[in-house]
């Protein structure tokens, strides 16, 4: 249809613009590799036998064909270990920053737009949330539900849920008070319909920004509470976890230590590199 | 069959109103109280609107025009703004007391606005046709799709080809935009239509393109229409009422003719005046001395009178009173008590 051809001429722009920064370009490519390491991983390696059996024979072997990465202490395979643990990193990531993104820019927009004193209310217990430093957080709150992958995510999540909460807020103020708001009001739409169908589509493109640099944020804070055993528990290869579990060997055996954090900065540098991009090419402007 | 009324109904023509006025204000006060001090906006008008009506609100910027409109639809934003009248009837349904869901009912599909700058009343995230369609979701309750529909039958009529309607705001040129902004105030056919200075933002021979459009539009959908400008060339063109407003209050009110060809107030005299002269390129333009006052002061005189040259002591100390000077024609000044007051305009 004619309608649909015309309608992705807009978004396209956003991609035109996104593809002029190289470095987002191959961000964005090596992402989807990730992403298709971490799903095929899944499918061709199980569990039990690649992934957590021990073997004493195989113990702490070099690089070598067979076992591309080398082993660890209990004989595992680390290259099949890192290609299983990028699933963990990637779910943590974008979960964790959903439950912010959701939670912190529904709070967040919703205060700008409706304004007076419940704003003032609802930014002051946000910014209480904000005096907890994150750390502490996680500490609570895998120490009262038990450590594991939900509730570090959650945890994460709740963390950043302040800062996505206060840029959803300011992004609204600028919004709230264009004349096509006005305009729609005067055209009878009713207060939530002028929230979400005209005040967030406008207001979402910083927030858009922000979740992308934060999921990388996630990652290494998921990783390094990993790492303090806060985070996933040991036998699961989170990449955060098998630094922790090779830091004892790592004079002589660095690879254990190489590979992992190799994965964990790989990861991070694209998304950011996405991030970048991404900014630039919702920046109105640069735009049009 | 449903279906079928339904999409009936928005081509048909305005909806049903008996009595004489589709709009009916009076005493309509609007301060904004802020922290520091309380801006008396608007101080007392009165308007009434006939069918098919153009009412032409003239004045300086400040003078409240577009506070008196936003009333209308009860879109002051409270707090800071307090809204006081007598009665504001909208199709003789008064706009005070309805509720949040009723008012949202009326806005758009018994009175709808154009607002002054088309450049930044579309929403830049949705298409053209999105955004007309959009009246005809919320009034009209049709799907997506017809209202698409219905929405690309508007853009024909504002001399848009419907094709475009899958386009963005910032595809379009400023006229072309006003004219989308005309064609989602104008979807639901309402009663009244609202103008804020619709072509303040446009070049003049835009302008003139939207008027005739918008002249065109309100005979073929009945629509009575407010018009606000400080264009008096507009004025002459579309209006058949109009109200002259200085300080949040209407100082001469009467059909084109009585304003234009028998002006009464000093101040009207002195936006005429203040025109540049045409005939002779060489004389200097003469504009009205001085400001338009500070709106958080409350007069106990005329709030002209400081800039007015006929002011005499009385002016200053004793409030004006509406002096009907014909049935249509009606000035606030009181100069006009005594028999022999002529302004010089009318002398010439």
């Amino acid at each position: 249809m004619k309608k649909s051809h015309k309608k992705t001429r807009n978004k396209s722009l956003i991609w035109r613009q996104f593809k002029k920064n190289k470095g987002a370009v191959i961000g964005l490519v090596v992402f989807c590799v990730i992403v298709v390491i971490a799903i095929v991983s899944v499918i061709v390696f199980d569990f039990e036998a690649d992934i957590t059996a021990v073997k004493a024979a195989d113990r702490l072997l070099p690089p070598s064909k067979e076992h591309w990465f080398g082993t660890d202490n209990l004989g595992r395979d680390v290259f099949a270990r890192v290609c299983y643990g990028a699933q963990y990193s990637l779910l943590i990531g974008v979960v964790s920053v959903i439950i912010s993104v959701v939670f912190g820019s529904l709070v967040g927009a919703f205060a700008a737009f409706v304004g007076g004193w419940i704003e003032t209310v609802i930014m002051r217990l946000i910014e209480l949330l904000l005096m907890i430093p994150g750390i502490l957080l996680v500490i609570m709150i895998v120490y009262t539900f038990g450590a594991s992958i939900p509730n570090l995510m959650l945890a994460l999540g709740l963390s950043t849920v302040p800062h996505f909460a206060r840029n959803a807020r300011a992004s609204v103020l600028t919004v709230r008070n264009n004349e096509y708001i006005e305009a729609s009001r005067a055209l009878g739409a009713s207060e939530l319909r002028v929230l979400f169908k005209h005040v967030l589509p406008n207001a979402i493109s910083p927030i858009l920004v922000q979740a992308t640099s934060r999921i990388s944020g996630c990652i290494i804070s998921a990783a390094g509470y990993s790492f303090l055993g806060l985070g996933v528990p040991s036998p699961l290869p989170e990449w955060g976890a098998m630094l922790s579990d090779g830091r004892p060997f790592i004079y002589n055996y660095p690879y254990l230590e190489i590979f992992p954090g190799l994965a964990i900065m790989i990861t991070v540098l694209a998304i950011n590199q996405i991030g970048d991009g991404l900014r630039d090419a919702l920046d109105p402007k640069l735009k049009r | 069959m449903e279906i079928f009324k339904r999409k009936k109904k928005t081509v048909q023509q305005p909806k049903a109103f008996e009595g004489e006025y589709v709009l009916d204000v009076e005493d309509l006060k609007i301060r904004y109280e802020t922290d520091d001090a309380v801006v008396y906006a608007v101080n007392g008008i009165d308007l009434k609107l006939k069918r098919k009506q153009t009412l032409g609100l003239v004045g300086e910027t400040g003078a409240g025009k577009t506070s008196t409109v936003l009333a209308l639809l009860k879109l002051i934003p409270t707090p800071p703004g307090v809204v006081e009248a007598k009665k504001i009837l909208v199709n003789g349904k008064d706009v005070m007391a309805l509720s949040d869901k009723q008012l949202q009912q009326i806005r758009g599909n018994e009175i709808a606005m154009v607002f002054q700058d088309p450049m930044t009343s579309l929403d830049p995230v949705y298409t053209v046709g999105e955004q007309i369609a959009e009246s005809y979701m919320i009034h009209d309750k049709l799907s997506k799709k017809e209202a698409l529909e219905e929405a690309k039958k508007m853009l024909e009529i504002v001399g848009i080809p419907a094709e475009r309607s899958g386009e963005f705001p910032y595809q379009f040129s400023g006229g072309m935009k006003q004219r989308v902004v005309i064609a989602i105030a104008l979807a639901c056919r309402p009663n009244i239509l609202i103008a804020d200075e619709p072509t303040t933002a446009l070049d003049v021979t835009i302008q003139l393109q939207v008027l005739e459009l918008m002249k065109q539009l309100n005979e073929k959908y009945q629509t009575s229409t407010i018009m606000i400008t400080h264009d008096l060339g507009i004025v002459a063109e579309t209006c058949d009422e109009v109200a002259v407003m200085y300080a949040g209050q209407i100082v001469e009110k009467g059909t084109l003719e009585d304003v234009f060809e028998n002006t009464k107030h000093p101040y009207t005299e002195g936006l005429f005046n203040s025109l540049p002269n045409m005939n002779d390129r060489n004389s200097k333009l003469n504009p009205i001395k001085g400001l338009i006052p500070d709106p958080t002061i409350v007069f106990t005189g005329c709030p002209f009178a400081e800039r007015c040259r006929y002011a005499k002591e009385k002016c200053f100390k004793q409030k004006p009173t509406v002096k009907h000077l014909s049935e249509s024609h009606q000035v606030k000044c009181l100069r006009y008590d005594e028999a022999d007051f002529k302004i010089e305009r009318s002398l010439k």
